[in-house]
């Protein structure tokens, strides 16, 4: 991390080969779309860059990285709710509307039905659902990246599963 | 282990040993949790033609700013330039310094110990509470300094106003250019630590000159004016957080 701030390029290359996987299924999950997970991918580094010597190299990096990420979701999503609402066909729609790409899973009706769910559930639980499950960020983590407390995000993720499997649940009964 | 802990823990990733995974075979909660984690973290990452791009854009602009810390050092710098114009202003108008000597060379000090603390935890984007409640701390200790070292009047001002309204000019610049950081984090709690800092430089400046050092003064008008700015600084990072997402920007 030091040397990624001091100007290292190689150092930001590794810092970008360890995240960019669970980073783009973040995005994918809380946009709903591939070209948004991409955009809002590209956003989020580069804004890293921007404002790296403003890290704390004390503190750990997965829990920053992830405070500017949810930030740019949550803008994303803004955006598109207030280009939604005003008739904007030329942009993308929101995630709740947007068909996972098909070569992404296995299952694609399961695939849908879980973007479907995600799209429904507040804010909040989504992201600390797909914070904790993406790249494994412990509780106090996810609590620092979204200035909350572990216990407020573990009550969210726990309550945002309990949605998931309802959704799940109700999808395995409707296929038999 | 409960049910819900088993997919809970393995998130779906590790292999389940003989024992769980004869458990989940007769479970159909525990199939039905490992499924929605398993299928939660399916999908690619990125495409290689991203990764090029993304790398690419990247180093560009790490070579373009190669640090970019320059602004944070100038500011850094910014209380002990306040100081030295103090220093410089008793040394050609005497008469403005209203205070003792060992008042003038300690409370400024302190003053600038909170700045600094407060700017720490301002660069840091939202990470650092202890970096916070040093800042807080550092409120405190100035305070209580400000009031255990009196003045050459030790009593109340016919005037307070004029004390807060002039630690709030002393620090409007200052205030400025740390809400412009604080914005960024979008967290209210940064942005009252962000009019701390421009707070500490106002009363900094102002100690100086009031002769006022009666407990009731300071802690109604220098106090109050400081707060004021903690306040200001985490309403509007609330109000007019800073939008990162901005279309079209990425390469």
């Amino acid at each position: 991390m030091e040397q990624f701030i001091s100007g290292d390029a190689q150092a930001f290359d590794a810092l970008y080969a360890r995240h960019r996987t669970g980073l783009h299924g973040f995005f994918r999950r809380m946009a709903g779309s591939r070209a948004a997970a991409d955009d809002l991918l590209q956003v989020t580094f580069l804004h890293v860059v921007q404002a790296r010597d403003r890290f704390d190299s004390r503190e750990r990096f997965k829990p920053w990285l992830y405070a500017i990420a949810r930030n740019a979701a949550r803008d994303y999503l803004r955006l598109a709710q207030h280009r939604e609402l005003g008739g904007d066909a030329a942009e993308p729609p929101l995630a709740t509307a947007v068909a996972p790409n098909a070569t992404d899973e296995s299952d694609p009706a399961q695939a849908a039905a879980l973007q479907k769910a995600l799209a429904e559930l507040p804010e909040a639980y989504r992201e600390a659902v797909v914070m904790h499950q993406l790249e494994g960020l412990s509780f106090p983590e996810i609590a620092k990246a979204v200035h909350s407390t572990p216990g407020a995000v573990k009550v969210r993720a726990h309550r945002g599963y309990q949605k998931l499997r309802e959704a799940l649940a109700k999808l395995r009964g409707g296929q038999r | 282990m409960r049910c819900e802990e088993l997919a809970w823990e393995s998130r779906g990733e590790r292999p389940l040993s003989a024992e769980e995974q004869a458990h989940v075979d007769g479970c159909a909660d525990c199939k039905l949790d490992l499924e929605l984690h398993r299928a939660l973290a399916a999908g690619e990452g990125p495409s290689d033609a991203l990764d090029e791009k993304l790398r690419a854009a990247a180093h560009a602009q790490m070579n373009a700013n190669p640090k970019g810390a320059w602004l944070a050092r100038a500011v850094t710098t910014v209380p002990w330039i306040v100081l030295l114009a103090a220093v410089g202003i008793m040394k050609i108008r005497p008469d403005l310094m209203l205070l003792p000597t060992f008042a003038r060379a300690g409370v400024p000090l302190i003053l600038v110990a909170a700045f600094q603390l407060a700017r720490r935890a301002l660069l840091a984007p939202g990470l650092v509470p202890r970096g916070r409640w040093l800042a807080l701390l550092g409120v405190v200790v100035g305070t209580a300094a400000m009031l255990v070292l009196p003045g050459p009047r030790a009593e109340w001002s016919g005037n307070p106003h004029t004390c807060l309204w002039a630690t709030l000019g002393v620090s409007a610049l200052p205030f400025i250019v740390f809400f412009a950081w604080a914005r960024r984090t979008r967290d209210w709690k940064t942005g009252g630590i962000g009019g701390l800092a421009a707070g500490a430089i106002g009363v900094c400046g102002l100690f100086f000159h009031c002769p006022y050092s009666g407990a009731t003064h300071l802690l109604t008008t220098h106090l109050v004016a400081w707060l004021l700015l903690a306040a200001l600084g985490a309403v509007l990072v609330i109000l007019f957080p800073e939008r990162i997402w901005k279309p079209g920007r990425a390469p």
